[in-house]
């Protein structure tokens, strides 16, 4: 399985704060078109992702047992 | 050296963690909760983090901060949960051997935890709440990612 964690406005939004998808490979802008269409958040598009806690493009691909992370614009300090 | 916690942040503790005796200064910044934020009045706020990856980033910032000035060691830590007004929200400890190093450090700090680390806060008002993103943010990043900057 790879899980993907959902935070903030993101996570308000589709109502829960993680979900797992049980695919062997996917790259990270396949997760953001299916998180996009599935919970109609057009906006997680854009957003910047994470893979193992390490910032990573669309391109990358996530592959089984790694966690991948949407993030929301930051609004820490 | 790098922490987020539930509770009230104790300033000297972080201070304490860059003491030594190479250090001829340490600089403190405290981040607190402000009132009013363009003429909206906050009632508090609620801070939250993806805690594995923001201690990973505070790494990283820690790593640019060595790269740039060579003898600086660095603690922050940061709250998370709710805030009220004047609560503090972070505070990040610096030490150099010599002062201008630190104070240009500790503000380099500050404004790369605003850019990469995953932080969030909702403001609440007295008519309603909101996430609120940096405005940083909104610019696209052309490689997908925040610039790291290790000139």
């Amino acid at each position: 399985m790879i899980k993907i964690l959902f935070f903030a406005l993101l996570r308000d939004k589709i109502g829960k704060s993680s979900i797992e998808i049980d695919r062997e490979e996917i790259s990270v802008k396949e997760i953001k078109t299916y998180i996009s269409e599935e919970y109609n958040i057009p906006s997680c598009m854009s957003m910047l992702t994470s893979i193992n806690e390490d910032y990573a493009t669309d391109e990358d691909i996530v592959k089984k047992g790694d966690t991948v992370a949407l993030i929301p614009p930051v609004g820490g300090g | 050296m790098f922490e987020i916690t539930n509770n009230p942040i104790n300033i000297e503790n972080v201070v304490k963690k860059v003491v030594r005796r190479e250090a001829g200064a340490i600089t403190t910044f405290i981040g607190t909760v402000r009132e009013f934020t363009l003429g909206k009045k906050t009632l508090y706020l609620i801070y939250e983090a993806y805690d594995k990856m923001a201690i990973k980033q505070f790494e990283a910032i820690d790593k640019e901060v060595k790269e740039k000035w060579g003898d600086v060691k660095i603690a922050i830590t940061h709250r998370v949960g709710k805030l009220e007004i004047s609560d503090i929200a972070v505070v990040i400890a610096v030490s150099t051997p010599h002062r201008k190093d630190s104070y240009a450090a500790n503000e380099y700090i500050i404004s790369r935890i605003k850019e990469i680390v995953p932080i969030w806060k909702k403001e609440h008002w007295e008519d309603g709440q909101m996430w609120v993103g940096d405005q940083l943010q909104k610019k696209s990043y052309t490689n997908g990612k925040p610039e790291v900057i290790n000139d």
